[in-house]
């Protein structure tokens, strides 16, 4: 696989999409403001993930069958198309989790405490980013091919909704007083780094799995 | 034919879809030589094309200048040219998009040679693609076809949208490109007067399946138009023809020279065009599906 056609192909996704990736501008306001609000600089980050899995699937509601010939057609292997969109995702992802970091410096200057149970939360968030992504760019590869360009617009919504109650859950999990979750979380808070990494790992390993089995997905299928 | 001497080779190209088949197909092209590759909606024209740019999975071989898909996928692509009916650019890019992508992606790619083109045909360079009429979205894939180092130039239905001017200038075009001897060009269309203009092989396709390849001379001389009057339609003479068009006064019947005994009939014979043979091929294999 040649990491520069992947490139290029994330650099033609990105051009094809550039509307749409002007709208993290917007994810980024929103963020900034839900974490000073609440006062809960993890906010951002968590913000910026759910903006982040929105906006890393777009390529896939653009793609339309005649351009998409183009693209199969420009000497390079399908694998490096793949693997350049998976690209454009961590792209995504490390573009939305910087503006969550920022977005939390923000929040220092403005006087917001940030703990060291928000840098947990934090690295939770950037691995369960990692995580959902992965999965929901398998389902685009395995299913996207077959659903109309609206029914796209509405379930590229369903990872980035389910990872935001989700972390936000595990935020609340995390921070409540109930004496029994409180227990359990002492407990596990011993061992918060590790678990944290390895949390993180597997995210990883799942992502490199997801790009492994994409091309599966791709290689027996009709590219018109 | 030697290999050297051949472009494009197709073997035993088979595609299997819900309900239609592509079976067999199988064809070489020469270097040098244009070829038409005609046949009704729904022949299979445009799977045949997917299937020799690397689109589809199928069944066969395919070598263009001795290059296969299978053995080199990078090298196959950078020896096709294809311009199609709709424009396959992405519609918010505008000209400096497109050159970039190509000389990022093709190593023959000369921009000096596309802007002569984007020049000639008055394109705007700074208007997005999809602001471009049918005509300049044709002229621009053109352009970036030529402005590179090509062995085959496939059209699907490229010329359709074309105002009659346009339509002149880049079957010149497709001219010039084999004038080398070492490029050709391969396309698929309706318009017979395209292929009776420049075609030097003609491949008809129904079905999934070849009805006949060969020149364009070679059909023009093979097969003879008969014309007479209603009553003469099932006359002895025509038992062989391909097929015989009746109307209420007249009969014209498509039969090859050699199936026609000249001296038992006194019918007006006319020399056929492209356009005469592919019709009443069309025509015979709707009426009955089995003929070839």
């Amino acid at each position: 696989m040649n990491i520069k056609r992947m490139l290029q192909f994330t650099e033609i996704d990105t051009k094809i999409t550039i509307i749409q990736v002007k709208t993290l501008v917007v994810f980024t306001a929103i963020a900034i403001i839900l974490s000073i609000g609440m006062k809960q600089p993890t906010w951002a980050v968590i913000y910026m993930g759910f903006g982040s899995l929105i906006l890393s699937t777009t390529p896939f509601a653009y793609d339309s069958k005649i351009e998409n010939g183009f693209l199969a057609l420009l000497p390079a292997k399908n694998s490096e198309r793949i693997g350049g969109r998976y690209l454009y995702f961590l792209g995504m992802v490390v573009l939305g989790f910087t503006v969550g970091i920022l977005a939390m410096l923000i929040n220092v200057l403005m006087g917001i405490e940030v703990t060291k149970m928000d840098g947990i939360v934090t690295m939770l968030a950037f691995g369960g980013i990692i995580l959902f992504g992965s999965l929901q760019m398998l389902v685009f590869y395995q299913f996207g091919k077959h659903v109309g360009q609206q029914l796209i617009g509405i379930i590229r919504l369903v990872p980035g909704l389910l990872f935001f109650v989700g972390m936000n859950a595990m935020n609340g999990l995390i921070r409540q007083r109930d004496p029994q979750m409180k227990t359990v979380m002492t407990h596990l808070f011993q061992y918060r780094v590790a678990l944290t990494i390895g949390f993180v790992i597997v995210s990883v390993v799942v992502f490199i799995l997801s790009i492994a089995i994409a091309n599966r997905i791709c290689q027996n299928r009709d590219l018109d | 034919m030697d290999m050297e001497e051949i472009v494009m080779e197709v073997r035993g190209l088979r595609k299997v879809y819900d309900g239609f088949e592509l079976k067999d197909i199988s064809f070489t092209l020469p270097k040098g030589y244009i070829m038409g590759y005609v046949g009704q909606n729904g022949a299979g024209k445009t799977t045949t094309i997917h299937s020799i740019l690397g689109l589809l999975n199928r069944e066969g071989s395919i070598c263009i200048d001795g290059c296969s898909f299978e053995e080199d996928e990078v090298m196959y692509k950078e020896k096709i040219g294809f311009v199609r009916d709709e424009c396959y650019f992405p519609s918010n890019f505008i000209m400096k998009d497109i050159v970039r992508i190509m000389k990022q992606f093709y190593v023959t790619f000369d921009e000096t040679i596309f802007y002569e083109y984007i020049r000639r045909w008055k394109l705007p360079e700074k208007k997005k693609i999809d602001s471009f009429s049918k005509g300049m979205k044709i002229k621009l894939m053109l352009s970036t076809v030529l402005a590179r180092d090509t062995k085959v130039l496939i059209l699907d239905e490229a010329t359709a949208g074309l105002d009659p001017i346009s339509r002149d200038e880049v079957l010149e075009i497709l001219q010039d490109y084999i004038k080398d001897g070492d490029r050709s060009v391969f396309f698929s269309t309706h318009l017979m007067e395209d292929l009776e203009k420049i075609a030097d092989y003609i491949f008809f396709i129904h079905n999934g399946q070849q009805v006949f390849f060969d020149t364009k001379d070679a059909l023009i001389m093979d097969y003879v138009l008969v014309k007479g009057g209603f009553e003469d339609a099932g006359h002895e003479s025509l038992k062989r023809a391909v097929h015989i068009q009746k109307s209420k006064v007249s009969f014209e019947a498509l039969i090859k020279k050699s199936d026609l005994d000249q001296t038992k009939h006194s019918f007006l014979v006319e020399k056929v065009s492209v356009d005469d043979v592919v019709t009443h091929y069309m025509k015979k294999l709707n009426e009955d599906p089995l003929y070839c």
